[in-house]
């Protein structure tokens, strides 16, 4: 079996006494749309950089497609397309000329971008500087994917592209990984990744907190249940029922955070007189919020938590 | 691939080359027209310049202006001609690289399919280029004034004061380039090459005052140093410039790879 598309190894980055990545692992497989989430300034940028040798790592190692990206060199980034997060380009070229040299510089030919700025809805005849931030996006995506790299690397895709530009964004992710194609894109923002990601990872700091499925990171947070009950219920033997994480009462309601199998709340539930009910479905952001803060919630610790309740 | 750089670079470049050559023609045309008047009374404009102390005078370069050679190096060559190369030089030399770092245009260009020292090299020939156009413009202008304005330079002197002038101007707009690419910052690259100019101008033109022997080190002194304009080409002293120009353009091209880009 080939090597993963990215393999890093407790990757490093300090400018001064000041680190940007304290230890970051993560592989993304052949093929895999892999979602690289965490707050502004974490680490996600910088990590980009070093995989396209803009940066060099002060320590740990990163192989991209097999090859040291220092290494690598040109031939290396033949075979990746790539969006920086802060997308500057010349201003005063207009938008075809502008991805004509980008396609010659990527060893494909020139007018290789034009399928992809059609369906974003990108007018080649534009000036870049009378762009706006939506349209500039499209134009370093139309970038990215012209070449049609076995590797895209793409740092915050969707920052500024209005919701139907969005969905053919997905559109086009997915296609791509239908040829073989492997997605590496970051975000600072869950919903994003949402529709798009196989796997996520979160990092923070510069360092990697959690890393999963997203199925599975979507099974470890539940649901929360509102619930507004007619006669007198007692919270602490709420609490109590398997699955049930918190409890709190809200404008008169209780809610209740969820993980597992709501069987045994139900049942629960129908002891008493409810005069309203709402599921809400796990919302990733705030899952993905809990990760942030650090403390509680880890995936592990969630299942974990649910094991012995049950 | 460098090519490609290169005529990308150049093509962006192409209104700022339009703009600087009609400044500098413009001027050229102006001051050198100007001499028709000069050479109607060479001895009234000595007498006037003769009020001058000569230290001042030195320091700009007003030697012998009122011979044809000594005019066109003192308004042209030595003065405005040579500030406006210097700045069109000096200020792409710190935006090729360096300035288009802190834009961040020049990401897209260093993650393609491009090797860093590609990069550096096609856009070093793209400042050459764009300079050695500006001293062509200089050269055509001169040339074509050269009867009309009773200047009768003999070409072959035109073409040593050219060549002097625009390897003043590569030296200069390739240390910006290669400041720029070693450290990042453009305003590092502007400010060195200033310094750089500003002690050579002066270390040439006024230096001799000051310290005996300081103009050798000074690049304008090898450049004008033997004014080519009335004895033509002094290729000693285009050598050196050539060495440092080149010794620039290597620094830049070893440190450029280096390093992190756009921190």
């Amino acid at each position: 079996m080939t090597e993963n598309p990215i393999v890093l190894e407790d990757l490093r980055k300090s400018y001064g006494r000041q680190e940007a990545l304290r230890g970051v692992s993560l592989q993304v497989r052949a093929g895999e749309v892999y979602g690289f989430i965490g707050p502004n300034g974490a680490g996600k940028t910088t990590t980009m950089r070093i995989l396209l040798d803009v940066l060099r790592p002060s320590g740990g190692t990163a192989r991209v497609l097999g090859t040291d990206p220092r290494a690598g060199g040109a031939d290396l980034r033949a075979r990746i397309g790539y969006l920086p997060g802060e997308l500057a380009m010349e201003e005063r070229s207009d938008v075809s000329s502008w991805l004509d040299h980008q396609a010659r510089i990527h060893r494909a030919r020139p007018g290789a971008w034009k399928p992809y700025a059609e369906r974003l809805g990108l007018d080649p005849s534009r000036r870049i500087g009378d762009l706006s931030r939506g349209n500039k996006q499209k134009v370093g995506l139309a970038r990215a994917f012209a070449h049609q790299p076995e590797l895209l690397i793409l740092d915050e895709p969707t920052g500024g592209l209005d919701p139907l530009v969005q969905q053919e964004f997905h559109a086009m992710v997915r296609e791509a990984v239908g040829r073989g194609q492997t997605v590496f894109l970051s975000s600072h923002v869950m919903s994003e990744l949402e529709q798009v990601a196989e796997r996520v990872g979160v990092i923070r700091e510069g360092q990697m907190i959690a890393e999963a499925p997203l199925e599975e990171l979507r099974g470890s947070i539940g649901s929360q249940f509102t619930v507004r009950f007619e006669d007198v219920v007692d919270l602490d033997a709420l609490a109590r029922v398997p699955g049930v994480n918190k409890v709190r009462q809200v404008d008169g309601s209780v809610v209740l955070d969820h993980t597992g199998s709501p069987d045994a709340l139900l049942k629960t539930l129908a002891a008493h007189t409810v005069s309203h009910l709402r599921a809400e479905p796990p919302d990733l952001e705030d899952a993905v919020l809990q990760l942030y803060r650090g403390t509680e919630s880890r995936p592990e610790a969630a299942d974990t938590l649910e094991g012995s309740l049950s | 691939m460098i090519a490609r750089i290169t005529s990308r670079w150049l093509r962006t470049h192409r209104a700022g080359l339009l703009g600087w050559s009609i400044g500098l023609a413009a001027v050229s045309t102006m001051y050198l027209s100007f001499y028709t008047t000069v050479a109607l009374d060479r001895e009234l404009l000595d007498q006037y310049m003769e009020a001058f102390p000569p230290e001042m005078m030195s320091a700009f370069g007003f030697d012998d202006i009122a011979s044809p050679a000594g005019y066109a190096q003192g308004t042209i060559f030595n003065l405005l001609g040579l500030i406006l190369i210097l700045i069109a030089g000096m200020t792409r030399g710190t935006r090729a690289i360096a300035g288009d770092e802190q834009t961040g245009s020049l990401e897209t260009e260093v993650t393609a399919a491009v090797d860093r020292r590609e990069v550096y090299v096609g856009r070093a020939l793209g400042v050459t280029a764009f300079v050695v156009a500006l001293g062509l413009v200089v050269g055509a202008v001169v040339a074509l004034i050269n009867g009309p304005a009773g200047l009768d330079l003999p070409v072959g002197n035109i073409l040593a004061g050219v060549s002097a002038l625009t390897l003043l101007g590569l030296v200069h707009a390739l240390i910006a380039l290669a400041v720029g690419a070693a450290t990042g910052r453009p305003a590092i690259a502007l400010g060195v090459t200033i310094v750089v100019a500003v002690l050579g101008y002066f270390a040439h033109n006024l230096g001799p005052t000051v310290l005996e022997g300081i103009e050798r080190f000074s690049p304008f002194n090898w450049a004008y140093g033997n004014t080519p304009l009335a004895d033509g080409f002094d290729w000693g002293g285009l050598g050196l410039l050539v060495v440092l120009a080149t010794a620039a353009f290597v620094a830049g091209l070893v440190t450029f790879p280096r390093r992190d880009l756009g921190v």
